[in-house]
């Protein structure tokens, strides 16, 4: 009816007279600001071309007429979907780039911002536009309020708000890991984690949204930016300041709620202090609730998939909080929802059942909740089913749970053995994924651990020497490790025990295997450790046993060696060897004095009185053992 | 700067360099895009394996080592030997170190002990120790026990003495490391093998008891401390010396 008015404003756009032209720009910004069809009205009366000229004119040295311009494309950009792509179509987004540099005034840049935020939230912008020219630079420039230098209270918080809405265009511009490449290289990660220190809630909610979707399926580069060196040092502080916003965002709803436990688990992982911080602002009664409340709605509902990444994040973030600490597994003990993560073990989103997976492993780290809350839960079935899961994430997963529920105090680990355990975990050792080898080795390693001679018959019938020969010369270190762990809890306590090993790999191999790993030079320590251990099990053994260590002197030379080193555990390993070839017992009387002859002769007796005032408590009390050995011959 | 576990797509058309974002190329109707989704599949073959390999949050959520501790004779799968002194009678007991935690200041086992009731001929306890040091102080402030509790049995042990001196001072705290005497607080829970067990006629484990282990001697003595028991039964126990040692890691 009116729209002639209208018709005769967008005209007037194309005054020479600088007043009409603001004028008109002033009351078409009025009417669409908020009001969907007057926006849609103006889209079609064709006004777009007209701003983003305006925007474009170079000589055009006007700054309010381009405030006004990026206002009223901003307020078309939060109209929706279709806006968007008439302001694609049109070419504005370029333009608005142009607005956010530095050398613009904050007014402009901030409206500038504003219409750009809006627009990535729309999938139909191409965000490649961000990536050229400066762009990028220009955004993360504006992570920081000061570029700005404000002066006024009022231009602060202009800057602030400037800085948050540079936040949620880099979180919308995180689509492809390219992307997030980029915009890492720029340096935004830094920037980011220092607006989490602004002291504005919005501000650091938005650089904490930022920093999630640069870590969004690219964790290697969320590690990065943990453990960028000028962030380091101040890591702690800045991550303790941030927890309790972060668990103020678990009441939220929506995407907030949904992303902030995964951040939450991503901040804490790895740190004890961190992870009490989150106990104590009461994360996992939080975490407790969300999950509770989506267990019973997908009790009323059928389908409830919207919830599915929610309590995936959630469970993730349990998980984290009680990775580390007795603290933290108690509390979700006490929370009452083992039960619901055991039965999310079933859930058909595989990252529910993955993240569940890993909440049990967390609490599985516990002697006394293995022993309660988890044999009460019922979670061997359920548990060894995910072995056999479609994805290798949720096998992997469940495969480093069960290493904790075949230890000796852990009740149900004779159900998994008669489960077929065993025979699970030497197929998935067949696994081309190298974690979920190396957790199927670690489980074998637990089971042997203090176990009857049957026990240990049963695992090696099934893995075969050969097989374990092999693994201890894996090309992946870690799987090597727990391979020679494993031949150290064979060759254990019982004299047949270690004869089975003698039998099983051969007496050279078995020597060849020892020689090897200890002349390694570069070899790792645990490796080192290992062996040593595997050489004084071995030695605890009958005369022949400890005869053969005795015929490989380059052997011998090395635990002399390792007596010296500068990891104390590592002496008390090589003490240790010794104390089992020196051993007084009567049956071995004259195999135990002839050895001791000789290891004196290597200068054993020598080193050891030179060890007796070690810094270390352990290694001084085992010396004084071998000391008083040697003094019997 | 970080460091990045995918690697860049390898592109070789270096020599015809278009607009496109790093080879990414989203217009369906230009040239590159057909160049683009061979790099994807490149990108499917080769990358997504090796991404495989890499821990993501999913997999593996901390990469903390929970390395086994130990100290002396206080190893996982350590044993002693001894007895429990109530009044005039005594009553044999053994204890099985589980798990030892030094990181946490912790440790647990089992509690074996012999004869004190009918019903059962040996009772077995599931029992965690609060190792003191940084993380648990002398006083106790828990399990019915003051300080003035805490400091009745804790003088009992000779070793304990020197230390009462300087428990005054502020900001004092214990530090157990490469100390010849560990002072510990131990507190049963449950019932081995049947946790669901509560009650037992004629035995009780609501209270706690006052440690203090020696390393060089490997013995164990201890204090029974519950307000309705009676006080000052005395534990003591002796390491059993092992010559193999089997190793497991939480994982």
């Amino acid at each position: 009816m009116n729209s002639s008015k209208h018709e005769q404003a967008v005209a007037e756009l194309n005054s020479p007279d600088r007043t009409t032209c603001l004028n008109a720009l002033r009351f078409i910004k009025n009417n669409v600001i908020g009001n969907k069809t007057k926006k849609d009205l103006y889209i079609q009366l064709n006004v777009i071309p007209k701003l983003v000229k305006f925007l474009g004119d170079r000589s055009e040295a006007d700054t309010q007429v381009k405030i006004q311009s990026v206002i009223i494309l901003g307020s078309f950009a939060y109209g929706g979907e279709e806006n968007v792509m008439d302001l694609v179509r049109h070419n504005a987004i370029r333009p608005l780039l142009d607005c956010i540099s530095l050398k613009n005034d904050p007014k402009l840049i901030e409206a500038a911002a504003r219409a750009l935020k809006a627009a990535y939230k729309s999938p139909a912008a191409d965000k490649s536009d961000v990536f050229h020219d400066d762009y990028l630079r220009d955004i993360i420039v504006l992570l920081n309020p000061d570029s700005l230098s404000p002066k006024t209270d009022r231009e602060k918080i202009t800057a602030i708000h400037i800085a948050e809405v540079a936040a949620t265009i880099i979180a919308r511009c995180c689509d492809t890991s390219e992307q997030q490449l980029q915009i890492a290289h720029a340096g935004a990660p830094t920037a980011l984690i220092k607006l989490l220190t602004c002291g504005y809630a919005k501000a650091q909610e938005a650089a904490l949204d930022a920093l999630a979707f640069l870590c969004r399926e690219n964790t290697m580069f969320g590690k990065a930016i943990v453990e960028i060196k000028t962030i380091e040092e101040y890591s702690d502080d800045i991550k303790l300041g941030v927890l309790p916003t972060l668990v103020k965002l678990l009441d939220e709803k929506g995407p907030v709620q949904e992303e902030a436990p995964h951040v939450l688990a991503y901040l804490i992982r790895d740190n004890e202090n961190l992870q009490k911080a989150a106990c104590e602002a009461e994360a996992i009664t939080k975490l407790a609730q969300i999950i509770t409340q989506i267990g019973n709605e997908e009790r009323l509902y059928y389908d409830s998939a919207d919830s599915d990444k929610l309590k995936e994040n959630a469970l993730t973030a349990l998980a984290a909080m009680s990775s580390l600490t007795d603290t933290g597994r108690k509390l979700v003990v006490e929370a009452n929802i083992v039960t619901q993560i055991v039965q999310a073990m079933s859930h058909r989103s595989y990252g529910v059942r993955a993240a569940a997976c890993q909440c049990t492993r967390s609490l599985s780290r516990s002697v006394n909740i293995l022993r309660t809350s988890l044999i009460d839960a019922g979670v061997a079935g359920p548990l060894f089913k995910l072995l056999s899961d479609e994805s290798t994430d949720v096998q992997t997963i469940a495969c480093a749970t069960l290493c904790n529920m075949v230890l000796e105090f852990a009740p149900m680990k004779k159900t998994v053995v008669e489960m077929g355990g065993i025979e699970k975990f030497v197929e998935l050792l067949r696994s081309s994924d190298n974690a979920l080898r190396l957790n199927a080795i670690w489980a074998l390693k637990n089971l042997v651990c203090s176990a009857e001679s049957d026990i240990k018959e049963a695992v090696m019938k099934i893995l075969t020497y050969p097989t374990m020969a092999s693994l201890i010369d894996d090309p992946e270190i870690d799987i090597q490790e727990q391979a020679i762990t494993l031949l150290r809890n064979l060759a254990c306590k019982r004299a047949v025990d270690i004869e089975e090993v003698f039998k099983g790999l051969g007496e050279n191999q078995l020597m060849d295997i020892i020689e090897n790993k200890l002349l390694r030079y570069e070899a790792k320590e645990e490796i080192i450790m290992q062996i040593l251990y595997v050489i004084t099990n071995i030695a605890s053994g009958d005369e022949r046993h400890k005869q053969s260590i005795m015929s490989r002197s380059s052997i011998l030379q090395s635990i002399l060696k390792y007596m010296g080193h500068e990891n104390p555990e590592i002496r008390v390993a090589a003490v240790w060897c010794l104390n089992n070839l020196t051993h007084p017992e009567d049956k071995q009387i004259i195999g135990t004095q002839e050895r001791i002859r000789r290891l004196r002769q290597m200068g054993f007796e020598e080193k050891i009185k030179n060890m007796a005032e070690d810094g270390h408590l352990d290694v001084r009390e085992r010396v004084k053992q071998a000391l008083s050995q040697f003094s019997q011959v | 700067m970080p460091v990045f576990s995918n690697p860049q797509s390898t592109s070789h058309d270096s020599a015809d360099k278009c607009a496109c974002v790093e080879g990414t190329c989203h217009d369906p109707n230009h040239k590159h895009n057909a160049e683009g989704q061979k790099r994807d599949l490149i990108k499917k073959e080769q990358i997504v394996p090796k991404r495989n390999q890499r821990q993501s949050l999913t997999t593996e959520i901390s990469n903390v080592r929970l390395w086994p501790s130990t100290t002396c004779s206080l190893y996982s799968g350590s044993r002693f030997k001894g007895e429990q002194r109530s009044g005039r009678s005594s009553y044999e007991v053994a204890v099985h170190i589980q798990h030892v935690n030094l990181a946490e200041s912790s440790l647990c086992g089992y509690l074996h002990i012999k004869g004190l009731t009918e019903d059962y001929p040996e009772l077995t306890t599931f029992f965690e120790a609060e190792i003191i040091g940084r993380k648990h102080s002398f006083l106790t402030k828990k399990w019915d026990a003051n300080d003035n509790i805490d400091i009745q049995h804790w003088t009992r042990f000779p070793a304990f003495r020197p230390i009462h001196k300087s428990m005054k001072l502020d900001g004092f705290s214990y530090d157990f490391h490469n100390k010849d005497f560990i002072f510990m607080r131990w507190k049963e829970h449950f019932l081995v093998p049947d946790h669901r067990v509560k009650t037992i006629n004629g035995a009780s484990f609501a209270g706690f008891y006052y440690i203090c282990y020696q390393s060089s001697t490997g013995v164990i003595t201890g204090f029974y401390y519950h307000k309705n028991s009676e006080w000052f039964q005395e534990l003591k126990l002796r390491h059993c010396p092992d010559n193999s040692f089997p190793s497991f890691e939480f994982r």
